[in-house]
C-alpha cells in the first residue's frame, strides 16, 4: 500500500490531481476566511475581534456572533462606509470581502475587476461569483464523497451477494436489478426523482442520497465480477475446506482482494457524482438558490448571456474537480495493478 | 440461434416488466398529485379549486384508486399500445411524443454522424503512430474532454459563437419566419440551428469513441491473422483497410448499447439549454408540471430503446463474430 501511494505521487498527472483535491478541501473548510463580508481581524470598542473566524466550523456552532458581526448584520455597509471615511479603527478584510448570499444592488452583473475586488464578477442579483464558488465547494465535495459512499456500500452489498452466491440468487435477483438500473439513463432517473420531491426537501443531503441510490450499478458489477472470479481460486477454496464461514471468506479473502478495482470505480464515481449534482443544479432541480452550488451559479448565465463571467468560472471549477478525480482514478488503477509496474 | 434469441427475449420481458414497476413507483410515491397546486394554492394567480372539483379530477384520472389497481390499469393500456393522455396538454401522449421525436432524432443523428466522422480518423491515426506526437497530444486533449461537462461547453459555445461573434443561432430549431422559406433553405436553416447543440452533445462521446477506435485497432494489429497477412506480403493500405480496420469494427456494434442511454440523457440538458423542441425538453417540462403520463411514457420509451439497443448489440455480435456462436 505504501508503494502504491508512492507511485501515485510520482506520476505528474496524479500529483496535479492530489494537489487540486487537497486544495478543494482546504477551500471548502476555510471559505469563510477567504470570502466574507466580515473582517478577519477588527479592533472594535477597545478590543481585538476575529469575526470571520467565527464562521468556520466548529466555532460557528459554538460561539455567538460578536459585536462586530452583530453591527454588520444590522448595517451591512457600516465597514465600507468607515473605510471610505479614513478608518477610525483597524480592520483586516478577507481577500474577497463579500459573503456568498450578500446581494448588492450597485453590483448587479458587475464584471470582474481587481479594483472592486469582485475577481470573478457578480451575478444578476449582485452576489459575488467567487464567494459563491468558494462556498459551493463544500457542497460539491459533500455530494461527491457521500453519494459515492452510499453507492459503494449498496454496490458492494448487492454485487457481493450476486457474486458470492451465484446461481439463482444472481440470475433471478442481482443481475436483473443491475440490468434494470442500467436500462435507465441514470441522469434521467435522477432528474425524475429530484423533480418529484418537494423543493423544500431538495437540499444537498437528499441530492446525495438520490445520486447514491442511482449510481451503485458499476460498483455492483465490479464487485460481482471480482467475487465470481475469486471464489474459485485455490486459497479461497482452501479456507472453505478448513471450515471458514461465508462471512469470514467474504471479509478476509474476497473483499480485500477485490478492493482495488472497487476503489478505482469509486474514485471515478466521485467525479460522476459531482457532474450529476452540478447538472441537476444547473437544470434547477438540484441545490436551490440562494444556497450556492457550482451548477446553480452557472445556470444564471442563461438569464443574461451578456455576463460571460457567470458562464466561465463556475464551469471551470466543475471541470477541474472532475478532471482531478478522473486522473486520480486512472493513477490508482495503474498503481494497484500488480501486472503493470509503471 | 433460436434458443439464444428465446432466452434473451424472456429475460428481456422480465426486465421490461421490472422497469415499468420502477417507473410507476418513482412517479407515484412522490407526495402530492398534479392537481395539488390548484387545491392548496393561496396565491391569487391560481384560482383555488373547489373540493368537489378536485375529487372529480382525481376520479377522472383514476388517482383515487389503490396503487395496484392504478398500476394494472396503466400496464394493460401500455401493453395495448395506449400511452394515455397528457395532463398538461390534454392530448394523447403518443401524439405529443410523436411531435417531439423527429427533432430529437434529427439532433441525435447529426451528433452520431459528427462523432463517427471525427473520432474514427483520430483513433486510426493515433493507433497507426502509437506514442507519436499526434497520439500523445490527442490523447491528452481527449482525456480532458471526458471531464468536460456538456452544459459548460454549451454555455461557452453560446458565449463565443452566439453572443460574441454572433455567427451561430442558439435558440430553437428555426429562424423567425422559417415557414415561408423554400424547402432547401428550410432544411439548411434547421441544420444551421442544430450545429451548436449537436457539437456539444458529440463532445463526450467523441472522446470515448476515439480512444475506443484506437484501442480496438491496436488489438487488431496484433492478431495472428494480421501477422499472417503481413507475412504473405500484404502491405500498407491494403493491410490496414482490408484486415485491421475490418476486424476492428466488430466491437463498434457494442457501442450503440453504451452510447444510446448517454445520448438520451445528454439530450435533456442540451435540449433545454438550446430550447430544442425535442423529447428531452418535453421530459423536463413534464417533470416540472408533474405530467405523469408523459413522464412514465418517456421513461418506459427510453428504457425500451436501451433494451432494444442491447439486443441489437448481442445479435450484431452474433452475426459479426463467429466465435460467439460456440458454446
Amino acid at each position: 500500500m505504501k508503494g502504491a501511494a508512492l507511485l501515485l505521487w510520482k506520476r505528474s498527472g496524479s500529483r496535479f490531481a492530489l494537489v487540486v483535491i487537497a486544495l478543494l478541501f482546504v477551500v471548502a473548510y476555510f471559505a469563510p476566511l477567504i470570502a466574507n463580508s466580515k473582517p478577519l481581524i477588527a479592533s472594535h470598542e477597545g478590543g481585538i475581534r476575529f469575526p470571520a473566524f467565527r464562521d468556520i466550523y466548529p466555532f460557528n456552532k459554538l460561539l455567538k456572533p460578536d459585536a462586530v458581526s452583530l453591527k454588520l448584520q444590522q448595517d451591512p455597509d457600516w465597514l465600507r462606509r468607515e473605510e471610505g471615511e479614513g478608518r477610525p479603527g483597524f480592520f483586516l478584510m478577507p481577500p474577497v470581502p463579500y459573503s456568498p448570499l450578500e446581494t448588492r444592488l450597485d453590483d448587479i452583473s458587475a464584471p470582474p475587476a481587481l479594483g472592486t475586488r469582485h475577481f470573478c464578477g457578480c451575478d444578476d442579483n449582485g452576489r459575488d461569483i467567487l464567494a459563491r464558488l468558494l462556498y459551493g465547494t463544500k457542497n460539491s465535495l459533500l455530494v461527491g464523497f457521500l453519494a459515492v459512499g452510499i453507492a459503494g456500500l449498496l454496490g458492494i452489498a448487492i454485487g457481493g451477494l450476486g457474486g458470492y452466491y451465484g446461481g439463482l440468487v444472481d440470475s433471478l435477483f442481482v443481475s436483473r436489478i443491475i440490468e434494470v438500473m442500467l436500462s435507465f439513463p441514470t441522469f434521467f432517473l435522477i432528474i425524475t426523482i429530484a423533480a418529484v420531491i418537494d423543493p423544500k426537501y431538495l437540499n444537498i443531503y437528499t441530492l446525495m442520497v438520490i445520486i447514491g441510490l442511482t449510481s451503485w450499478t458499476s460498483v455492483a458489477r465490479y464487485t460481482r465480477g471480482e467475487f465470481l472470479k475469486l471464489k474459485n481460486i485455490d486459497y479461497v477454496q482452501a479456507a472453505r475446506v478448513q471450515g471458514a464461514g461465508s462471512l469470514h471468506v467474504i471479509r478476509k479473502h474476497l473483499l480485500p482482494n477485490s478492493l482495488g478495482p472497487i476503489l478505482v470505480t469509486l474514485t471515478f464515481g466521485i467525479g460522476g457524482a459531482i457532474l450529476s449534482e452540478s447538472g441537476l443544479s444547473f437544470l434547477g432541480v438540484g441545490v436551490q438558490p440562494p444556497e450556492p452550488s457550482w451548477g446553480n451559479v452557472l445556470s444564471i448565465v442563461q438569464k443574461s448571456w451578456d455576463s460571460w463571467w457567470v458562464g466561465l468560472f463556475p464551469g471551470f471549477m466543475i471541470f477541474m474537480s472532475v478532471l482531478s478525480y478522473n486522473l486520480l482514478g486512472d493513477a490508482l488503477r495503474d498503481a494497484l495493478d500488480p501486472k503493470e509496474p509503471s | 440461434m433460436a434458443f439464444f434469441l428465446l432466452k434473451k427475449l424472456a429475460s428481456l420481458a422480465v426486465t421490461f416488466l421490472l422497469i415499468t414497476v420502477v417507473v410507476f413507483a418513482v412517479v407515484k410515491f412522490a407526495p402530492g398529485t398534479p392537481f395539488s397546486i390548484y387545491q392548496a394554492s393561496q396565491e391569487k394567480a391560481v384560482a383555488k379549486m373547489a373540493p368537489q372539483d378536485y375529487e372529480e379530477l382525481l376520479k377522472k384520472y383514476d388517482l383515487d384508486k389503490p396503487m395496484v389497481v392504478q398500476y394494472r390499469k396503466w400496464l394493460t393500456s401500455l401493453l395495448s399500445g395506449s400511452l394515455g393522455e397528457s395532463f398538461s396538454e390534454r392530448r394523447p401522449v403518443a401524439k405529443v411524443i410523436g411531435e417531439r421525436l423527429p427533432p430529437t432524432l434529427f439532433l441525435n443523428f447529426l451528433t452520431l454522424l459528427l462523432m463517427l466522422v471525427v473520432s474514427i480518423p483520430i483513433g486510426a491515426i493515433s493507433a497507426l503512430k502509437k506514442d507519436g506526437a499526434f497520439d500523445r497530444i490527442s490523447g491528452g486533449v481527449l482525456y480532458g474532454l471526458y471531464a468536460l461537462p456538456s452544459f459548460w461547453v454549451a454555455v461557452l459555445m453560446i458565449l463565443l459563437f452566439g453572443v460574441t461573434l454572433k455567427v451561430l443561432p442558439f435558440f430553437g430549431m428555426h429562424s423567425d419566419g422559417a415557414d415561408s422559406f423554400g424547402p432547401v433553405r428550410y432544411a439548411l436553416d434547421m441544420f444551421y440551428h442544430a450545429l451548436l447543440p449537436a457539437f456539444c452533445m458529440a463532445l463526450g462521446g467523441l472522446a470515448f469513441l476515439s480512444r475506443f477506435t484506437r484501442s480496438t485497432l491496436l488489438d487488431a494489429m496484433h492478431q495472428d491473422f494480421v501477422r499472417t497477412a503481413k507475412a504473405k506480403g500484404v502491405s500498407g493500405r491494403r493491410l490496414f483497410f482490408g484486415h485491421v480496420l475490418r476486424s476492428a469494427l466488430i466491437p463498434f456494434v457494442t457501442l450503440f448499447g453504451l452510447i444510446l442511454p448517454e445520448m438520451v440523457a445528454g439530450s435533456v440538458i442540451i435540449e433545454s439549454i438550446f430550447s430544442w423542441p425535442g423529447l428531452g425538453q418535453l421530459y423536463l417540462k413534464a417533470v416540472y408540471t408533474r405530467d405523469y403520463p408523459v413522464i412514465m411514457a418517456e421513461s418506459v420509451l427510453g428504457a425500451f430503446l436501451v433494451l432494444v439497443g442491447s439486443v441489437a448489440t448481442d445479435l450484431g455480435y452474433y452475426a459479426a463474430d463467429p466465435r460467439t456462436r460456440r458454446g
